[in-house]
């Protein structure tokens, strides 16, 4: 029989929601961070409305849906830019805006007002994206290559709202990675050094770093498209002097990093989840923190492999070199996290669940990535499905995936109550088959010579496509349990308490969800932020490190995160102890 | 009954100066980044002429453009001029250097806004698109930074700033103003002299 666990309001003032208070401008960062979840996740069902429909016309040869097939090049575009722009990029500034400050012990951000700047130029940015459908939306591709996405070719006015909506994303981005690195650097608390903050502190860090030096590129690009589109100053227009591959190179140039935008974020959600659900050290501490930042640099020398099938021969192998190099540190990484596995005692929580297949399936998109590579390869496949494979793998499989561990990870810590763990394993389970039925194909149709961002196609790929087809409705048709259920769980969910998951990170010393000012106390991090299965570790979970006179003055006891009584699938009796043969 | 707790880490002046610092450096190096991203397309659209500016394209006036270059390092000199005024507790002269910063800064963005409608009417393919797209950003920048510095000024009329107060909406207004003016010593290089 389940433990009832003490309610969250037993300890702190009873603050009932208020809507409002998301609705409106906020400069808690908690309030921003929530703001920009509810946000990106909307746009997430956009752009996942958009693949449907990409899905259902490539059921027959023909273009079933789209009989103007202009149609299916504005909804793949679409689905491209919101995915990536409106979900993927802005996702971990929430979780980011959500954690970082708690992680680190700071009362908010360095800068709350630009925070809530930041956040609001998003909602604006996504309504002139998606109404430029109503002036004639973009059909150029997420990577608007010109002359298609020139005045000549793209003469509707959506591609020029596309260039505006995309700058207003890249100022967010940018106020944003400023504030987590000035926070990051200034407001960490007494006792934690650099290499005592928490994995995900450090992708941020990263992250923050490869925006911060990457999209200024995206504004330089997007400036001289909107003067050849506006002001007809053809700088990429060959036929009266201008270059259409500047555009191509500078794109690519900030592309190229944003993928790591992207994803390293949700390495750091990997190393987190993984070490709490093993109850292990993480494996290689420094190591992974270190490669964060060196995928960072390394990020920024690989862009030209977008382009291999357009360099002088001269410039190829070195950008095959650097695209090879840069899955050295992302494999310390994967290396890293299996040793935090092996041996450990594995709860398979749904969030455990999601970072585990974020492994198996990141892997292989990495893989084919590093396929993709070599120039012979590249040759072959470039425009074709395999590249829609592999991004997708990277993506989805990689990304998505990532963001769904993490809230399903944070998701009690939020709202203060615990997801259904049914629910989200049947979640995990739909979305795992139809990702793999919908994706795993796709290598097979590019390498037999289907292209990309095609209505139409040979009658040959039709089994294949129906097969891809029928995997994506079951991926589309998976999501909705997520939504469901945290829904549900916000309202009728079982009471979280303060740390459900006896995690040791300093967002989980506070309550579910955390007070105004993050913490009751002056927040002391744990001597090693994963050091579970060490007695200090132990020690430090009960509560011992805790001022007993401050918590007396404050009328909490001695003990005032007191120790959650934990769900029966979580037995604590020797969970805490060291394992033999570790530390 | 509510209970209240006790705050955690309030940010202190010096570590609130320390962010503000921080957040000027990461904005001048994202902005300069933008110019470099400019410049570098402006090198790569100029190497696929056969000739710099292409034939049949007059060479644009250099003449106005170096005295609004003067004018620039002039209006910086004076932020300097500010900074130290205020350093010394003078106010008088502080408010002068500000006024001097702003003028030099609104006699160029006059001259640029002018120059660039003018630039719109007498297009001549891309030598004058890159003129166009360069000195526009510029000039977006140099307003704003313009607006900021403005707010200071009004601020400064107030009373507000002294060494015991603290000053950096001063230190960082000006800080963006001779980053305007050293971009603009690069630009001009890039297009009028190089």
């Amino acid at each position: 029989m389940a433990a009832t666990l003490p309610a969250a309001g037993a300890t702190q003032e009873a603050r009932p929601f208020r809507l409002s208070k998301y609705l409106s401008w906020s400069l808690d960062h908690k309030v921003i961070g929530v703001q920009y979840l509810v946000t990106v996740f909307t746009f997430y069902l956009i752009g996942g409305a958009l693949a449907m429909l990409i899905r259902v016309n490539l059921l027959t040869p023909d273009s079933m849906l789209f009989i103007d097939k202009s149609t299916y090049n504005a909804v793949f575009s679409m689905h491209g830019t919101i995915m990536i722009f409106l979900f993927l990029v802005p996702v971990w500034a929430g979780f980011g805006n959500y954690f970082i400050p708690l992680m680190i012990g700071a009362k908010d951000m360095a800068f709350p007002w630009l925070n809530a700047f930041a956040f609001w130029l998003l909602p604006p940015a996504g309504l002139l994206l998606i109404l430029g459908w109503i002036v004639g939306p973009p059909q150029a591709g997420w990577t608007a290559y010109f002359p298609l996405s020139g005045p000549i070719y793209s003469r509707a006015d959506g591609q020029t709202l596309w260039a505006i909506s995309l700058h207003l994303i890249g100022i967010s981005s940018i106020l944003g990675a400023i504030n987590f690195i000035v926070t990051l650097k200034n407001m960490r608390v007494k006792g934690m050094g650099w290499f005592q903050m928490p994995l995900f502190c450090w992708s941020i860090l990263a992250t923050s770093i490869i925006v911060l030096l990457a999209t200024p590129f995206l504004g330089g690009a997007l400036t001289l498209m909107l003067f050849d589109r506006l002001a007809g100053t053809n700088i990429f227009n060959p036929a009266t002097g201008g270059d259409p591959l500047l555009w191509t190179n500078v794109f690519w140039f900030y592309s190229h990093p944003a993928v790591y935008i992207m994803i390293v974020p949700g390495f750091g959600i990997l190393s987190e989840v993984l070490s709490v659900f093993s109850r292990k050290p993480i494996f290689g501490y420094k190591a992974i923190a270190l490669s964060s930042m060196a995928i960072a640099g390394l990020g920024f020398t690989v862009w030209a492999h977008h382009l291999f099938t357009t360099l002088a021969p001269w410039t190829r192998v070195p950008f095959m070199i650097t695209s090879m190099a840069i899955a050295v540190p992302t494999g310390i990484k994967v290396f890293s996290w299996l040793g935090t596995i092996w041996r450990g005692k594995i709860r398979f929580t749904t969030s455990m669940h999601f970072a585990l297949g974020f492994l198996s399936l990141f892997v292989i998109g990495g893989i084919t990535g590093v396929l993709l590579a070599a120039i012979p390869v590249d040759y072959q496949a470039h425009g074709s499905y395999f590249v829609v494979a592999h991004l997708h793998f990277v993506f989805f499989g990689g990304s998505v995936f990532a963001v769904y561990a993490a809230a399903y990870y944070w998701y009690p810590k939020i709202t203060g109550r615990m997801m259904d763990e049914r629910l989200g394993k049947f979640h995990f389970w739909l979305t795992y088959i139809g990702f793999l039925l919908s994706f795993l194909p796709m290598h097979i149709s590019g390498l037999y010579g289907m292209p990309r961002r095609v209505a139409a196609y040979d009658p040959k790929f039709q089994a294949i496509n129906i097969l891809t087809s029928f995997g994506a409705f079951l991926l589309g048709v998976g999501q909705l349990p997520f939504f469901v259920n945290a829904a549900t769980s916000f309202v009728g969910g079982i009471r979280a308490g303060n740390n459900p998951w006896r995690a040791l990170t300093l967002e989980w010393q506070t309550s579910s969800p955390p007070p105004e000012e993050n913490f009751f106390d002056e927040p002391v991090p744990a001597p090693d932020p994963y050091g579970y299965g060490t007695p200090e570790a132990a020690s430090y979970l009960a509560g011992d490190h805790r001022p007993r006179k401050l918590a007396a003055e404050a009328g909490l006891g001695t003990n005032p995160l007191m120790p959650v009584p934990d769900m029966p699938d979580m037995p604590t009796t020797s969970e805490d102890k060291p394992v033999s043969g570790d530390r | 009954m509510t209970t209240k707790y006790p705050a955690p880490q309030e940010t202190t002046p010096g570590q609130q100066l320390s962010n503000n610092r921080l957040l000027i450096t990461l904005t001048i190096i994202a902005l300069s980044l933008v110019f470099a991203c400019l410049i570098y397309s402006n090198f790569i659209v100029r190497n696929a002429q056969g000739s710099w500016p292409p034939a049949g394209v007059d060479r644009m006036d250099s003449l106005t453009p170096l005295l609004m270059t003067a004018i620039l390092i002039l209006s910086s000199g004076a932020a300097i001029m500010a900074v130290r005024s205020l350093k010394a507790g003078q106010r008088g002269p502080l408010l002068t250097y500000l006024y001097v910063t702003i003028g030099g800064g609104l006699i160029y963005s006059v001259w640029m806004l002018a120059f660039l409608a003018r630039l719109l009417t007498t297009f001549n393919g891309v030598y004058s698109a890159l003129f166009l797209a360069l000195w526009f950003v510029h000039v977006v920048h140099a307003v704003a930074v313009l607006l900021y510095l403005g707010y200071v000024t009004a601020q400064v009329r107030r009373g507000r700033y002294s060494v015991a107060e603290g000053w950096f909406p001063l230190e960082g207004s000006t800080n963006l103003w001779h980053f305007v003016t050293i971009v603009w010593i690069v630009l001009f290089v890039v297009l009028y002299i190089v």
